[in-house]
């Protein structure tokens, strides 16, 4: 195929944490909202006047000093993203919304503000303690807990305005954003698509760590060369997966997956579009803040959810996505120390394989991509029984 | 004259005290036992009246045992042959003997009443289940148990007069480690087996492979169970359940619970697992019936209290593991239901105000530092704080799960009840200060200087993610407010990662080379008990 016209650009932007979009909204006056995890909704860090800031931290090759205050015994991405900040790499940020997604995570973000590692006057941390079932009473707590943490340090912390009026234009423009993203990933769904994995991881990671309204012109424009773009003659890879799992902010892991033959047409992770990129509707009655509360809870996948209902909805969707983006397996992975999905892992494997005969490959990984021969064993052997299953005719 | 004879036998047979031994050169703790094991030669010799004691309460310990076999001798059988934790149990007075080594006078007293009331409860609770557990073909009383995680307190489920809460993993997994260092790593490798990571916390691990092993016994309609204490406790659920196969209900109640809005969740939540067992078990909540049991609860912890103000005393006998393993038994699997512990406690405190208006000191006043101990401890080695004392004279003061949930609870109103419940079943097992944000973790400091400790121990579970987390933090504090500070590295429920002499070294070293102290019995400084239960 022939290469997508933005894509070194957006390879370019995401070589930092402060990229060059990230650099001028700064300068422009508006605020850079930091946060984590999904539990912290995107939208609302993108109230008039401020901008959304996914965490990464690229390019992190030694976490000495994280490990120094976290140990080496902790998830590496929590540690990268803490060792980013000590080197400075978030000093553009004006505070960081966090959850205590999970203990790590929690701890983490508390260096924030014990050992004060970004240079930003402005800068604060609030924590959320986000719900684990999916019921009302969840849902109430998460609507304080949104309202308390995240909406008035907002207000009357940042100045920002929050009404009704302002959030509402929040979820049109957020929405817009969400349309053209799942318009190009759903190319994937195609027997023969102008799109590969690493492409669309890509293009989803930039929006989630770019200033939306610098990003979407060009992710617009990219749409419309996709629209047109000639794939190759046959479908160049050798068998189809979804990966789900934990944190993946790093395309060169989708890259790695596809470089062993298979094509990653779905992308249920954190930091992936699914969920990620689905538009928020506001029902008759409702709030656009209790839209977006209710919203967040529905979709979210998180494997921290320990509810009947939200444990099946985890692997019901994994599921779903098999079908409808005609996957020939699952590649389900977990961050090193990541205990949540560590858990999941092992009950997914069962269920994917044993109940739903779902083909399943389960890895375990680091933040960086060190050493990747290990994987790329697996990933080769696993796209080979794949492969023989299809000859076998799915036998 | 009476006690002019024994002063005389006591001074005649001291050289079999191990304690005079280690004083003089000729042997001590360890000197009784054969390599390896824990399995000792002979008793320990306390002198006549304590040997006495200590003889005694072993006694009414094994008829406690005689009595948990007699009223239910075929489903007991049953469950040796069912469950291979239940092996494991006629290690409990092996047990008991080494929790207690050093221990004398008052402090072995009050250790004997604490030991005796949790032995009692355990063997009815052992009896209790085996008796009605559909695995062993079920009992009269199957369906009015409601199984629920053991470290959501059962506090609140006193209010259903004709339900037995029973905390499900107790049995086969967190009391028996305790006994038997030995019997969880068969139940971790299970769950290892089936993709489990071995990097996860090892008490979570070891739920799973009882799971997975089929060795939990069935009881009840439904169950219970938490996001307590932490996050592989939380993810540990999934597997039990769906094994278990009962409808269930989580009770997650608030993680960061030290700020005003998590007590309003946390109270719904209780409120809606009050009527999830209302509709599974058809029965209605009884607010005096809760307000009874809330009345025990408060007299345990007011008494606590008075307990708390002993011990920032060097007068106070109730020590160490004494302490520790009966807090945690009274508080997390207790819970107000049983008076009899209430009985002990009412026993105890008037030693305990005895022993202070004496001005005894425990340990005949040989103990060099007062340590706080926090985090979550190594069940492996449940008599860390003995030898700790014994070897290097370190008091174990208190332990950070003594802290748990020590408010009151109202007894007349169920809104203010119901609101008092969330803030106590917040703070339970290895969560009050383990979990929930640094200010909890950070109170080390105050309550180290509150209870006039210069030490503090710090529990370093290798897979605890949230103690890790703070590790440098509370270093750096240490040093900055001046306390002696040692890291104990342990895996808390797998013996083999960090054996119990690893645990030994993290102090011994700390002592010798840092402090440059000489220990009070070389024999237990470094020793092998790799193959004791």
């Amino acid at each position: 195929m022939k290469d997508l016209k933005h894509l070194i650009y957006f390879e370019n932007l995401l070589q930092d944490a402060q990229n060059e979009l990230v650099t001028k909204a700064v300068e422009d006056g508006e605020l850079a909202l930091g946060y984590n995890c999904y539990y912290i909704p995107e939208v609302l860090l993108n109230l008039e006047g401020c901008f959304s800031s996914r965490l990464r931290a690229p390019n992190c090759t030694s976490t000495d000093i994280a490990s120094y205050y976290m140990t080496n015994r902790t998830c590496p991405y929590a540690r990268s993203i803490l060792e980013r900040a000590i080197e400075g790499g978030y000093n553009y940020l004006s505070c960081l919304f966090g959850a205590e997604s999970c203990a790590t995570m929690e701890r983490m973000e508390e260096h924030f503000f014990l050992i004060n590692p970004v240079k930003n006057e402005k800068f604060f941390v609030t924590q959320i303690d986000p719900p684990m079932k999916g019921d009302q009473t969840n849902l109430d707590y998460y609507k304080a807990q949104l309202m308390l943490k995240v909406v008035e340090p907002m207000r009357d912390r940042l100045g920002v305005d929050t009404s009704e009026a302002a959030m509402r234009k929040a979820i049109e423009e957020h929405n817009e954003l969400c349309r053209v993203i799942t318009e190009i990933g759903n190319f994937r769904k195609l027997d023969n698509p102008p799109i590969t994995g690493y492409e669309f991881h890509v293009i989803q990671l930039v929006s989630q760590v770019c200033p939306h309204k610098l990003i979407l012109p060009y992710l617009k424009e990219t749409l419309e060369e996709i629209k047109t773009r000639k794939p190759e003659k046959k479908f160049p890879f050798r068998a189809r997966v979804v990966l789900v799992g934990s944190e993946i902010d790093d395309p060169e892991f989708t890259k790695l997956i596809e470089m062993c033959g298979a094509m990653v047409v779905a992308d249920r992770y954190c930091f992936g579009s699914l969920p990620g990129r689905e538009e928020i509707e506001i029902l008759d009655g409702e709030t656009a803040f209790d839209a977006i509360c209710r919203h967040y809870l529905h979709w979210n996948q998180c494997a921290r959810f320990m509810d009947g209902m939200k444990i099946d909805q985890r692997h019901n969707e994994a599921k779903r996505l098999v079908d409808e983006y005609k996957a020939d397996g699952i590649i389900y992975e977990n961050m090193k120390f990541c205990e949540f999905w560590s858990y999941d892992k092992v009950l997914a494997n069962h269920i994917f394989t044993n109940e739903h005969h779902i083909p399943c490959c389960t890895i375990e990984k680091e933040y960086a991509l060190g050493a990747v021969g290990q994987l790329r064993t697996r990933f080769q052997a696993f796209i080979e029984s794949l492969e023989i299953k299809s000859i076998q005719g799915g036998k | 004259m009476f006690d002019k004879v024994i002063a005389s036998i006591d001074k005649k047979l001291e050289r079999f005290d191990p304690i005079w031994q280690a004083e003089h050169g000729k042997g001590g703790q360890r000197s009784r036992y054969y390599d390896k094991t824990g399995v000792a030669k002979y008793r320990e010799w306390r002198g006549v009246k304590d040997t006495m004691v200590d003889y005694a309460a072993w006694l009414k310990n094994l008829m406690s045992m005689a009595q948990m076999v007699a009223s239910a001798p075929v489903a007991c059988l049953k469950g040796f042959w069912e469950y291979r934790w239940m092996g494991s149990y006629l290690g409990t007075f092996m047990f008991i003997d080494r929790l207690f080594e050093g221990y004398r006078g008052y402090e072995l007293k009050i250790a004997h009443l604490n030991m005796h009331a949790i032995v009692r409860s355990l063997t009815k609770k052992i009896a209790l289940v085996l008796a009605n557990d559909r695995r062993l073909g079920g009992g009269p009383l199957t369906d009015r148990m409601v199984p629920m995680d053991e470290v959501l307190p059962p506090l609140f489920m006193t209010g259903f007069k004709d339900l037995i809460p029973i905390p499900l993993q107790t049995l086969p997994e967190f009391i028996i480690c305790d006994v038997d260092q030995h019997i969880e790593p068969y139940y971790i490798d299970v769950a290892e087996s089936f993709g489990l990571p071995a990097d996860v916390c090892s008490r979570c691990a070891a739920e799973t492979g009882v799971a997975m092993d089929d060795a939990f016994p069935i009881i009840g309609k439904a169950m219970l169970s938490t996001n307590m204490p932490c996050n592989a406790s939380e993810a540990t659920s999934m597997f039990q359940r769906r094994r278990i196969g009962m409808p269930d209900f989580p009770v997650t109640l608030a993680m960061i619970h030290n700020e005003p809005g998590a007590h309003p969740y946390s109270t719904q939540m209780l409120k809606d697992a009050i009527a999830f067992i209302e509709k599974e078990y058809n029965v209605k909540y009884d607010w005096n019936e809760l307000f009874k049991y809330a009345a025990l609860m408060n007299e345990q912890n007011t008494i606590e209290l008075e307990k708390w103000d002993y011990m920032k005393t060097p007068y106070n006998p109730l020590v160490g593991i004494a302490e520790t393993l009966y807090r945690l038994y009274a508080w997390a699997s207790v819970n107000g239901q049983d008076p009899y512990f209430n009985k002990t406690d009412r026993k105890v405190i008037k030693i305990i105000r005895k022993a202070y208006e004496e001005k005894y000191e425990p340990f005949a006043g040989k103990t060099r530092h007062r340590a706080f101990l926090w985090g979550p401890s190594a069940v492996y080695y449940t008599d860390f704080p003995t030898w700790i004392q014994n070897c290097w004279g370190i008091n174990i003061v208190l332990n950070m799960d003594s802290t748990m949930g020590h408010n009151m609870i109202n007894t007349e109103d169920p809104e203010e009840a119901i609101k008092d419940l969330a803030i106590f079943s917040e703070k339970a097992t290895m969560r009050h200060h383990a979990v929930g944000g640094w200010d909890n973790v950070n109170a080390v400091w105050e309550w180290a200087k509150n209870f006039n400790c210069d030490m503090v121990l710090y529990n370093d579970n290798i897979a605890c993610k949230g103690m890790l987390g703070v590790h440098a933090v509370m270093e750096e504090q240490a040093r900055e407010l001046g306390f002696h500070f040692i890291f104990i590295e342990h895996d808390l429920e797998d013996c083999r990662t960090v054996s119990r002499q690893d645990m030994r070294n993290c102090v011994n070293s700390y002592m010798s080379v840092v402090l440059g102290e000489e220990p009070l019995d070389p024999t237990i400084v470094e020793f092998d008990d790799s193959a004791a239960y």
